[in-house]
Protein backbone atom coordinates (compact mmCIF):
# COMPACT_ATOMS: atom_id res chain seq x y z
CA UNK A 1 0.00 0.00 0.00
CA UNK A 2 2.64 2.86 -1.42
CA UNK A 3 -0.50 5.72 0.05
CA UNK A 4 -0.46 4.64 3.44
CA UNK A 5 3.64 4.31 3.36
CA UNK A 6 3.66 7.71 1.78
CA UNK A 7 1.28 9.05 4.97
CA UNK A 8 3.75 7.41 7.26
CA UNK A 9 6.62 8.73 5.92
CA UNK A 10 5.22 12.03 6.55
CA UNK A 11 3.97 11.67 9.34
CA UNK A 12 6.97 10.31 11.06
CA UNK A 13 9.02 13.02 9.19
CA UNK A 14 6.66 15.69 10.65
CA UNK A 15 7.24 14.30 14.55
CA UNK A 16 10.43 14.03 14.67
CA UNK A 17 11.13 17.55 13.40
CA UNK A 18 10.47 20.74 15.49
CA UNK A 19 7.28 22.49 13.70
CA UNK A 20 8.29 25.95 14.88
CA UNK A 21 5.01 26.64 16.05
CA UNK A 22 5.12 28.34 18.93
CA UNK A 23 8.02 30.55 18.58
CA UNK A 24 6.46 31.64 14.93
CA UNK A 25 3.25 32.57 16.70
CA UNK A 26 4.68 34.37 18.89
CA UNK A 27 6.77 36.42 16.57
CA UNK A 28 3.25 36.78 14.51
CA UNK A 29 1.45 38.03 17.92
CA UNK A 30 3.53 40.56 18.77
CA UNK A 31 4.12 42.01 15.29
CA UNK A 32 0.14 41.90 14.90
CA UNK A 33 -0.12 43.43 18.47
CA UNK A 34 2.75 46.62 17.12
CA UNK A 35 1.35 47.44 13.89
CA UNK A 36 -2.51 47.65 15.36
CA UNK A 37 -1.28 49.89 18.08
CA UNK A 38 0.32 52.12 15.73
CA UNK A 39 -2.51 52.05 13.40
CA UNK A 40 -4.94 52.81 16.40
CA UNK A 41 -2.32 55.40 17.34
CA UNK A 42 -2.33 57.01 13.91
CA UNK A 43 -6.48 57.39 13.69
CA UNK A 44 -6.15 58.77 16.86
CA UNK A 45 -3.26 61.12 16.44
CA UNK A 46 -5.68 62.45 13.47
CA UNK A 47 -8.86 63.10 15.74
CA UNK A 48 -7.48 64.12 19.19
CA UNK A 49 -4.85 67.35 19.35
CA UNK A 50 -4.35 66.49 23.16
CA UNK A 51 -2.94 63.34 22.29
CA UNK A 52 -0.71 64.92 19.21
CA UNK A 53 0.69 67.07 21.42
CA UNK A 54 1.85 64.24 24.33
CA UNK A 55 2.84 61.88 21.38
CA UNK A 56 5.08 64.27 20.03
CA UNK A 57 6.51 64.89 23.27
CA UNK A 58 7.11 61.11 23.92
CA UNK A 59 8.56 61.01 20.30
CA UNK A 60 11.25 63.86 21.39
CA UNK A 61 12.23 61.89 24.53
CA UNK A 62 12.44 58.67 22.91
CA UNK A 63 14.70 60.22 19.73
CA UNK A 64 16.78 62.59 22.58
CA UNK A 65 17.42 58.99 24.21
CA UNK A 66 18.27 57.58 20.88
CA UNK A 67 20.93 60.39 19.54
CA UNK A 68 22.89 59.01 22.36
CA UNK A 69 25.21 56.43 21.11
CA UNK A 70 25.73 53.85 24.17
CA UNK A 71 21.84 53.54 23.70
CA UNK A 72 21.22 53.42 20.02
CA UNK A 73 24.34 50.54 20.09
CA UNK A 74 22.65 48.92 23.06
CA UNK A 75 19.43 48.88 21.14
CA UNK A 76 20.97 47.73 17.93
CA UNK A 77 23.41 44.84 19.90
CA UNK A 78 19.93 43.74 21.21
CA UNK A 79 18.00 43.18 18.19
CA UNK A 80 21.19 41.68 16.41
CA UNK A 81 20.99 39.36 19.23
CA UNK A 82 17.14 38.57 18.37
CA UNK A 83 17.35 38.90 14.84
CA UNK A 84 20.01 35.94 15.19
CA UNK A 85 17.75 33.64 17.48
CA UNK A 86 14.86 33.81 15.05
CA UNK A 87 17.00 32.86 12.18
CA UNK A 88 18.39 30.23 13.62
CA UNK A 89 14.50 29.06 14.38
CA UNK A 90 14.18 29.19 10.77
CA UNK A 91 17.22 27.82 9.37
CA UNK A 92 18.06 24.72 11.44
CA UNK A 93 16.61 21.60 10.96
CA UNK A 94 15.12 21.24 14.44
CA UNK A 95 15.21 17.28 15.30
CA UNK A 96 13.58 16.11 18.29
CA UNK A 97 14.87 13.27 20.03
CA UNK A 98 12.76 10.58 19.01
CA UNK A 99 13.38 7.50 16.81
CA UNK A 100 10.68 6.44 14.22
CA UNK A 101 10.26 3.63 11.57
CA UNK A 102 7.62 1.81 9.88
CA UNK A 103 6.22 -1.05 11.21
CA UNK A 104 4.53 -3.86 9.15
CA UNK A 105 1.19 -1.99 10.07
CA UNK A 106 1.80 0.90 11.84
CA UNK A 107 4.08 4.10 12.03
CA UNK A 108 5.96 3.12 15.23
CA UNK A 109 7.72 6.71 16.84
CA UNK A 110 9.73 6.39 20.34
CA UNK A 111 10.66 9.43 22.34
CA UNK A 112 14.27 8.93 23.49
CA UNK A 113 13.42 9.10 27.15
CA UNK A 114 11.08 6.06 26.86
CA UNK A 115 14.13 3.84 25.82
CA UNK A 116 16.55 5.37 27.82
CA UNK A 117 14.28 4.46 30.91
CA UNK A 118 14.18 1.05 29.91
CA UNK A 119 17.69 0.45 28.71
CA UNK A 120 18.64 1.91 32.01
CA UNK A 121 16.01 -0.74 33.75
CA UNK A 122 17.24 -3.67 31.59
CA UNK A 123 20.94 -2.72 32.11
CA UNK A 124 20.24 -2.48 36.23
CA UNK A 125 18.78 -5.88 36.12
CA UNK A 126 21.49 -7.40 33.68
CA UNK A 127 24.41 -6.50 35.60
CA UNK A 128 23.08 -6.92 39.27
CA UNK A 129 24.09 -2.72 39.63
CA UNK A 130 21.89 -0.85 41.20
CA UNK A 131 18.82 1.51 39.11
CA UNK A 132 19.61 4.61 40.27
CA UNK A 133 23.21 4.16 39.80
CA UNK A 134 22.78 3.49 35.91
CA UNK A 135 22.34 6.13 33.45
CA UNK A 136 22.00 6.50 29.93
CA UNK A 137 21.94 9.26 27.53
CA UNK A 138 20.64 8.82 23.93
CA UNK A 139 22.13 10.52 21.02
CA UNK A 140 21.48 10.35 17.62
CA UNK A 141 23.76 7.81 16.79
CA UNK A 142 25.15 6.42 20.21
CA UNK A 143 23.48 5.19 23.16
CA UNK A 144 26.14 6.09 26.11
CA UNK A 145 25.51 3.92 29.48
CA UNK A 146 27.34 4.95 33.08
CA UNK A 147 27.11 2.78 35.24
CA UNK A 148 28.69 3.51 38.99
CA UNK A 149 29.05 0.29 41.00
CA UNK A 150 28.79 -1.05 44.22
CA UNK A 151 32.09 -1.41 45.71
CA UNK A 152 33.53 -4.79 45.24
CA UNK A 153 31.51 -5.65 43.13
CA UNK A 154 32.41 -6.43 39.25
CA UNK A 155 29.71 -5.61 36.80
CA UNK A 156 30.64 -6.88 33.39
CA UNK A 157 30.03 -4.78 30.28
CA UNK A 158 29.39 -7.34 27.72
CA UNK A 159 26.31 -7.67 29.49
CA UNK A 160 25.07 -3.85 29.76
CA UNK A 161 25.61 -3.34 26.31
CA UNK A 162 23.62 -7.05 25.17
CA UNK A 163 21.11 -5.36 27.24
CA UNK A 164 20.79 -2.10 25.22
CA UNK A 165 20.84 -4.13 21.96
CA UNK A 166 18.30 -6.79 23.30
CA UNK A 167 16.44 -3.60 25.08
CA UNK A 168 16.95 -1.50 21.24
CA UNK A 169 15.75 -4.44 19.33
CA UNK A 170 12.52 -5.35 21.42
CA UNK A 171 11.18 -1.86 19.30
CA UNK A 172 13.36 -2.89 16.14
CA UNK A 173 15.69 -0.37 16.42
CA UNK A 174 19.53 -0.52 17.08
CA UNK A 175 22.19 1.64 17.82
CA UNK A 176 25.97 1.94 18.48
CA UNK A 177 26.68 1.48 21.92
CA UNK A 178 29.08 2.88 24.64
CA UNK A 179 29.55 1.64 28.18
CA UNK A 180 31.07 3.23 31.00
CA UNK A 181 31.92 1.54 33.71
CA UNK A 182 33.24 3.96 36.83
CA UNK A 183 36.46 2.48 38.26
CA UNK A 184 35.58 3.56 41.78
CA UNK A 185 32.63 1.96 43.26
CA UNK A 186 30.15 3.22 46.31
CA UNK A 187 30.09 1.58 49.41
CA UNK A 188 25.77 0.59 49.33
CA UNK B 1 0.52 15.55 13.77
CA UNK B 2 -1.79 18.70 12.72
CA UNK B 3 -1.77 19.84 9.22
CA UNK B 4 -0.07 23.65 10.61
CA UNK B 5 2.14 24.51 7.37
CA UNK B 6 5.66 24.48 8.85
CA UNK B 7 7.43 26.12 5.62
CA UNK B 8 5.11 29.29 6.62
CA UNK B 9 6.42 29.21 10.68
CA UNK B 10 10.01 29.15 9.31
CA UNK B 11 8.98 31.64 6.77
CA UNK B 12 7.85 34.38 9.20
CA UNK B 13 10.14 33.31 11.44
CA UNK B 14 13.53 34.11 8.77
CA UNK B 15 11.66 37.54 7.43
CA UNK B 16 11.20 38.30 11.39
CA UNK B 17 14.86 37.83 11.49
CA UNK B 18 15.64 39.94 8.46
CA UNK B 19 13.73 42.72 9.54
CA UNK B 20 15.33 42.92 13.16
CA UNK B 21 18.79 42.08 11.61
CA UNK B 22 18.43 45.15 9.48
CA UNK B 23 17.32 47.76 12.49
CA UNK B 24 19.92 46.31 14.53
CA UNK B 25 22.45 47.29 12.32
CA UNK B 26 21.46 50.47 11.22
CA UNK B 27 21.06 51.07 15.54
CA UNK B 28 24.10 50.25 15.72
CA UNK B 29 25.48 52.24 13.04
CA UNK B 30 23.84 55.01 14.32
CA UNK B 31 25.66 54.57 17.73
CA UNK B 32 28.93 54.03 16.03
CA UNK B 33 28.80 56.98 13.68
CA UNK B 34 27.30 59.59 16.23
CA UNK B 35 30.35 58.42 18.77
CA UNK B 36 33.12 60.38 16.73
CA UNK B 37 33.68 61.71 13.25
CA UNK B 38 31.88 59.66 10.78
CA UNK B 39 34.72 58.73 8.36
CA UNK B 40 35.05 59.64 5.22
CA UNK B 41 33.91 56.76 2.89
CA UNK B 42 30.32 56.82 4.56
CA UNK B 43 29.80 60.58 3.73
CA UNK B 44 28.47 59.94 -0.28
CA UNK B 45 26.10 56.94 0.67
CA UNK B 46 25.17 58.89 3.39
CA UNK B 47 24.22 61.63 1.27
CA UNK B 48 22.81 59.95 -1.09
CA UNK B 49 20.55 57.95 1.19
CA UNK B 50 19.03 61.68 2.98
CA UNK B 51 18.94 63.28 -0.76
CA UNK B 52 16.66 60.06 -1.83
CA UNK B 53 14.75 60.19 1.67
CA UNK B 54 13.84 64.29 1.35
CA UNK B 55 12.93 63.74 -2.61
CA UNK B 56 10.31 60.47 -1.40
CA UNK B 57 9.29 62.83 1.30
CA UNK B 58 8.38 66.04 -0.54
CA UNK B 59 6.30 63.58 -3.30
CA UNK B 60 2.58 64.07 -1.98
CA UNK B 61 -0.78 63.48 -3.25
CA UNK B 62 -3.82 65.80 -2.60
CA UNK B 63 -6.49 63.84 -0.95
CA UNK B 64 -10.18 65.31 -1.60
CA UNK B 65 -10.78 67.14 1.93
CA UNK B 66 -7.74 66.58 3.78
CA UNK B 67 -5.27 68.22 1.42
CA UNK B 68 -1.26 66.96 0.30
CA UNK B 69 -0.39 63.80 2.09
CA UNK B 70 2.94 62.38 1.99
CA UNK B 71 3.00 58.84 -0.52
CA UNK B 72 5.35 57.54 1.78
CA UNK B 73 2.99 57.46 4.98
CA UNK B 74 0.29 55.99 2.47
CA UNK B 75 2.22 53.36 1.82
CA UNK B 76 2.94 53.07 5.16
CA UNK B 77 -0.29 52.78 6.50
CA UNK B 78 -1.75 50.37 3.33
CA UNK B 79 1.08 48.38 4.42
CA UNK B 80 0.99 47.72 7.79
CA UNK B 81 -3.18 47.08 7.01
CA UNK B 82 -2.41 44.16 4.82
CA UNK B 83 0.72 43.01 7.27
CA UNK B 84 -2.01 42.83 9.88
CA UNK B 85 -4.44 41.23 8.02
CA UNK B 86 -1.45 38.32 6.84
CA UNK B 87 -0.44 38.01 10.40
CA UNK B 88 -4.30 37.47 11.70
CA UNK B 89 -4.68 35.22 8.95
CA UNK B 90 -1.55 33.29 9.79
CA UNK B 91 -2.42 32.48 13.77
CA UNK B 92 -5.90 31.82 12.78
CA UNK B 93 -4.37 28.85 10.95
CA UNK B 94 -1.94 27.25 13.21
CA UNK B 95 -2.69 23.88 14.36
CA UNK B 96 -5.15 22.77 12.39
CA UNK B 97 -6.18 18.97 10.98
CA UNK B 98 -7.56 17.38 13.29
CA UNK B 99 -10.87 15.74 12.79
CA UNK B 100 -13.74 13.53 14.17
CA UNK B 101 -14.16 10.66 12.35
CA UNK B 102 -11.79 8.08 11.50
CA UNK B 103 -13.18 6.64 8.30
CA UNK B 104 -15.86 7.68 6.27
CA UNK B 105 -17.16 5.12 3.32
CA UNK B 106 -19.86 6.62 1.04
CA UNK B 107 -22.22 3.85 0.14
CA UNK B 108 -25.08 3.74 -2.23
CA UNK B 109 -27.35 4.31 0.79
CA UNK B 110 -25.80 7.41 2.29
CA UNK B 111 -22.63 7.79 4.12
CA UNK B 112 -21.18 6.05 7.01
CA UNK B 113 -18.65 8.12 9.50
CA UNK B 114 -16.76 6.35 12.03
CA UNK B 115 -16.23 8.41 15.42
CA UNK B 116 -12.59 9.07 16.82
CA UNK B 117 -14.19 7.79 20.32
CA UNK B 118 -15.05 4.93 18.82
CA UNK B 119 -10.84 4.37 18.29
CA UNK B 120 -10.93 5.75 21.24
CA UNK B 121 -12.56 2.68 23.05
CA UNK B 122 -11.06 0.11 20.71
CA UNK B 123 -7.34 1.11 20.51
CA UNK B 124 -6.79 2.91 24.21
CA UNK B 125 -8.52 1.89 26.58
CA UNK B 126 -7.42 -1.98 26.21
CA UNK B 127 -3.86 -0.34 26.43
CA UNK B 128 -4.55 1.78 29.50
CA UNK B 129 -5.59 -0.65 31.62
CA UNK B 130 -2.17 -1.93 31.46
CA UNK B 131 -0.48 -1.67 34.75
CA UNK B 132 2.97 -0.27 32.53
CA UNK B 133 1.06 2.19 30.75
CA UNK B 134 0.28 5.63 32.39
CA UNK B 135 -2.40 6.67 29.57
CA UNK B 136 -2.97 6.46 26.77
CA UNK B 137 -5.35 7.94 23.96
CA UNK B 138 -6.00 7.62 19.89
CA UNK B 139 -6.08 11.37 18.35
CA UNK B 140 -7.61 11.52 14.70
CA UNK B 141 -5.84 13.84 11.82
CA UNK B 142 -6.23 14.36 8.41
CA UNK B 143 -3.02 13.12 6.09
CA UNK B 144 -2.89 13.82 2.70
CA UNK B 145 -6.60 13.93 2.89
CA UNK B 146 -7.91 11.30 4.32
CA UNK B 147 -7.96 10.24 8.09
CA UNK B 148 -4.77 8.90 10.26
CA UNK B 149 -4.56 8.08 13.96
CA UNK B 150 -2.12 9.07 16.55
CA UNK B 151 -2.26 6.12 19.17
CA UNK B 152 -0.08 7.91 22.10
CA UNK B 153 1.02 5.83 24.77
CA UNK B 154 2.35 7.25 28.14
CA UNK B 155 4.50 4.30 29.43
CA UNK B 156 6.03 3.86 32.95
CA UNK B 157 9.34 4.71 33.10
CA UNK B 158 11.38 1.27 32.93
CA UNK B 159 8.19 -0.64 30.92
CA UNK B 160 9.00 -3.46 28.92
CA UNK B 161 8.27 -1.97 25.54
CA UNK B 162 8.45 -4.74 23.29
CA UNK B 163 5.13 -5.84 25.51
CA UNK B 164 3.68 -2.56 25.20
CA UNK B 165 4.24 -2.56 21.34
CA UNK B 166 2.99 -6.14 21.52
CA UNK B 167 -0.05 -5.22 23.23
CA UNK B 168 -0.61 -2.39 20.80
CA UNK B 169 -0.35 -4.36 17.43
CA UNK B 170 -3.07 -6.33 18.76
CA UNK B 171 -5.16 -3.40 19.57
CA UNK B 172 -4.96 -2.85 15.99
CA UNK B 173 -5.58 -5.95 15.09
CA UNK B 174 -8.72 -5.92 16.69
CA UNK B 175 -9.54 -2.31 15.42
CA UNK B 176 -8.42 -3.59 11.61
CA UNK B 177 -11.03 -6.60 12.01
CA UNK B 178 -14.07 -4.48 13.66
CA UNK B 179 -13.71 -1.52 11.05
CA UNK B 180 -12.63 -4.08 7.89
CA UNK B 181 -10.61 -1.17 6.48
CA UNK B 182 -7.27 -0.38 6.98
CA UNK B 183 -6.98 3.31 8.44
CA UNK B 184 -3.13 4.37 8.72
CA UNK B 185 -2.22 4.19 12.38
CA UNK B 186 0.56 6.06 14.41
CA UNK B 187 1.90 4.03 17.20
CA UNK B 188 3.60 6.59 19.42
CA UNK B 189 5.53 5.93 22.91
CA UNK B 190 5.52 9.14 24.63
CA UNK B 191 7.48 10.11 26.98
CA UNK B 192 5.88 11.40 30.49
CA UNK B 193 4.55 15.00 30.60
CA UNK B 194 5.65 17.41 33.48
CA UNK B 195 1.91 16.51 34.91
CA UNK B 196 2.76 12.52 34.86
CA UNK B 197 6.01 13.51 36.91
CA UNK B 198 3.41 13.43 40.26
CA UNK B 199 2.45 10.34 39.34
CA UNK B 200 3.68 7.61 41.17
CA UNK B 201 6.73 5.34 39.45
CA UNK B 202 5.34 2.21 39.93
CA UNK B 203 1.91 0.97 40.19
CA UNK B 204 0.76 -1.69 43.05
CA UNK B 205 -1.68 -4.29 41.08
Amino acid sequence: MTNEQATYRRVLRRETHSPRTAPAVAVAAVGAVVLLAGLAGGVWWLVDPAFRASAARWFDGASALAAQPAAAIAVGAVLVLLAVLLLALAVLPGRRSRRARIADRTALLVDDGVIADAVAAAVARRTGAERGRVSVTMGRRTVTVRIVPTSGVAVDPAAAESAVHDTLAEVGFSSATRVVVSTEGVVA
Amino acid sequence: MNATNRVMNRVLLFLAGVVLLAAGIVALAAGILAGGDPPVWTREPLRVITDVWSSLARWTVDVAGVGPVSVLLLIAVGTALLLTVLLLVFLGTRGRGRTREVLEVDGVGGRTAVDRSVADAVLAEPLSRRPDVLAARAGAYRVRRAPAIELAVTVRPGAPLGAVAAAAQAAVREWDQLLGSRVPILLHLADRGWRDSFRTATRVE
